[in-house]
């Protein structure tokens, strides 16, 4: 007995699984059909989306948008590499320049005179084109060629000026520039214009020496008057006279004043001996002679 | 400047009177006596101004004709051109202090170079002996230029 009411027992429980099992069945039908109902409507709806959407990118394509998409790729990409970053750098720095330049260029009033211009340049009037000089001078009678030319010569002034500040070396650096090349010699400021070096190292006063260029050794350190004697015994000169002396000192006192050696003019002027006594006191050569006792560089220039 | 070879010489001959064209001969006999060269200069035709007393001192520079000219001929020869441009040469050489080419005349005489006047242009141009400086040698003929010029070299400007 008591394994039949175990039976029946087991047998009840079996019987309600049996019927969860069948609710949840027909409640995921349920949701299968609503999703079905769902799908039956959205579908269409995502056509139709789909349909335009096509249409429309067609559209584009045909229009160009994509091709003119890729291009741009391959063009920053191009920019990418072709530009160093502290050339990116500069012209972020220029950026606002760049963009007070690009806003004054397209003022109406500019861009109705370029679009004039442009014109003017799409339809010459040939049979007016000046010809020759003559016509060029005449064609300036014209208020408005004069007008054109007064502009054209302000810019080309304004150019002028902004070249020089453009190349002017480093001590305005962040000096306002001008569009055109400006950046293009900011780069190579510091080894462009060096200021031209000194002619000479030791520049003399401009003395009267007519086409002679300065010395450039300078006088012998260890010459004393015995020296000045052995040298002028060497030279044939013999014993050195005051007048002798008076040459060789104004020599000495001149080269160091100016830095060049005096010449035979300027010894006779110097010493105020006349020019016959200088060739007398120092035969063949007067002015490499008396260097050589004077233990200064020979004179240089023609005079 | 060896003493073991004959000394070295040179004969300049001076044939024309421009300003600019005076001052090479001068400065050419005054280098070669600064450079112990002995030296004459022989002035003849119009080279014969640069040794007249009274012409000396005007040498004019003639920019017509001249492609080195900076001016254009039609206008180099205007009347007073040649004036101006040696007044501009001139001033310039004051500038530099070169000496005046009367002055290089006097100069060259102490430095011991000769200067001698053409016999022939003395005549043609009707120039007397007493209107040349005096610092002018002697007045020869083209026979004693080559006598004089014997081991030298000669220079033509």
């Amino acid at each position: 007995m008591e394994t039949n009411a175990q039976e029946s027992a087991s047998l009840h429980v079996l019987e309600r699984k049996v019927d969860a099992l069948g609710e949840q069945l027909a409640l995921l039908l349920e949701h299968q059909r609503r999703q079905q109902e769902l799908i039956d409507e959205v579908l269409p709806i995502l056509r139709e989306i789909m349909r335009v959407g096509i249409t429309k990118l067609d559209a584009l394509e045909q229009r160009g948008y994509f091709a003119f998409a890729q291009e741009s790729l391959h063009l920053l990409d191009a920019l990418v590499v072709s530009t160093p970053p502290e050339e990116l750098r500069q012209l972020g720095e220029s950026l606002g320049r760049i963009l007070r330049a690009v806003k004054a260029l397209t003022q109406p009033e500019v861009l109705d005179m370029a679009a004039q211009a442009a014109q003017a340049l799409q339809h010459p009037h040939a049979e007016d084109a000046p010809k020759g000089l003559l016509g060029m001078l005449k064609a300036s009678h014209d208020d408005d060629v004069r007008r054109g030319m007064a502009v054209m010569l302000e810019g080309l002034r304004y150019l002028g000026k902004a070249s020089v500040q453009a190349s002017a070396p480093a001590e305005a650096p962040r000096a306002p520039r001008a569009l055109l090349g400006a950046r293009r010699l900011a780069a190579p400021q510091a080894a462009a214009p060096q200021p031209a070096p000194p002619r000479r190292a030791a520049a003399p006063p401009p003395a009267p020496a007519a086409c002679a260029a300065p010395s450039q050794e300078g006088a012998d350190p260890t010459w004393t008057e015995a020296r000045a004697e052995e040298i002028a015994r060497a030279l044939g000169l013999g014993g050195l006279s005051e007048a002798h002396w008076a040459v060789i000192r104004f020599a000495r006192e001149d080269f160091a004043a100016q830095g060049r050696s005096p010449n035979v003019r300027r010894l006779a002027q110097g010493s105020g001996l006349p020019i016959k006594e200088i060739y007398t006191l120092f035969p063949k050569a007067p002015g490499v002679m008396a260097a050589q006792v004077a233990g200064i560089p020979k004179p240089v220039g023609c005079i | 400047m060896s003493e073991d070879h004959a000394p070295r010489k040179v004969a300049i001959i001076c044939s024309k009177g421009g300003l600019d064209e005076a001052y090479p001969a001068l400065i050419l006999a005054n280098a070669a006596r600064m450079s112990g060269i002995d030296a004459f200069v022989f002035f003849t035709f119009y080279g014969l101004d640069v040794i007249t007393a009274a012409k000396v001192d005007h040498l004019h520079v003639n920019m017509a004709g001249n492609p080195s000219s900076p001016m254009p001929t039609m206008i180099a020869g205007l009347p007073g051109m040649e004036r101006f441009a040696a007044k501009m040469m001139r001033d310039r050489m004051t500038e530099l202090d070169l000496p005046t080419a009367r002055e290089m005349i006097e100069i060259l005489e102490g430095a011991g170079a000769q200067l001698y006047a053409c016999e022939l242009a003395m005549t043609m141009m009707k120039v007397k002996r007493e209107e040349l400086l005096p610092q002018v040698h002697d007045v020869i003929t083209a026979m004693d230029f080559y006598e004089l010029a014997e081991g030298a070299q000669i220079i033509f400007t």
